[in-house]
């Protein structure tokens, strides 16, 4: 299926690699599936690319690139949620935060991690209860 | 919008499954208890309210910035 991005044209989508978030991102509940995509092999940063909503996109990156203390810890009924019962395998997840820009700087939203079950192709945006995480932990200090 | 009047120890049932009662009411707080289905996500509305902001200004400057050039230009961490 081929989705038609503001930003990179129109790109071809193989169905099996859609993401499917079981409640939308908040902000955006109407938007459901996403494809990940790298963006360049310069640097670590990836796309989350919406595609009931082409326009829709955001810049995300794994956390251990930027923190590597960063760990989640992911409640039962969420897990459940994306499709997990009983034990996990970790190479079956994957964890993103959303990057943000504040003028020059870039951060990163450690508060609302996107948590994917790799293997279900399902995700959720996690909102972490302690007030202490940052939603903007800041990479590029000037 | 419907506004109902609780005394401590009274609950407000919602649907089949969520229930809210109150626990306690002091110096103009309120400590409630939410009983809710696992899939039913709580949050305090503050708190999803940033979040949502947050999101939506992640999608704006995706639109507009050049996140690689931000990224190279970083100071390495520590």
């Amino acid at each position: 299926m081929k989705v038609d991005t503001p930003r990179w044209g129109a790109i071809e989508i193989d169905p099996a690699t859609v993401i499917h978030f079981e409640t939308g991102l908040a902000g955006f509940p109407e938007c459901s599936d996403f494809i990940v995509m790298d963006h360049d092999r310069s640097t670590p940063l990836k796309w989350l690319q919406c595609i009931d909503t082409p326009g829709l996109s955001f810049v995300i990156i794994e956390p251990e690139q930027i923190l590597a203390s960063y760990t989640v810890d992911v409640p039962e009924p969420v897990m459940k949620k994306i499709g997990w019962n009983g034990d996990v395998n970790p190479s079956d997840v994957a964890v993103f935060v959303i990057l943000n820009c504040d003028g020059e700087n870039l951060t990163a939203n450690l508060r609302a991690p996107v948590v994917v079950n790799v293997k279900e192709r399902r995700a959720i945006q996690l909102i972490l209860d302690d007030p202490n995480i940052p939603l903007r932990h800041p990479i590029s200090p000037q | 919008m419907l506004v109902l009047t609780r005394r401590v120890g009274e609950t407000i049932r919602i649907g089949d499954d969520v229930s809210i009662s109150i626990l306690d009411v002091q110096k103009g707080q309120v400590r409630v208890a939410i009983d809710a289905p696992r899939e039913i996500p709580v949050h305090r509305e503050e708190v999803y309210q940033v979040v949502q902001a947050e999101n939506r200004q992640a999608a704006d400057a995706a639109k507009a910035g050049d996140p690689a050039a931000l990224w190279k230009k970083r100071k390495p961490t520590p």
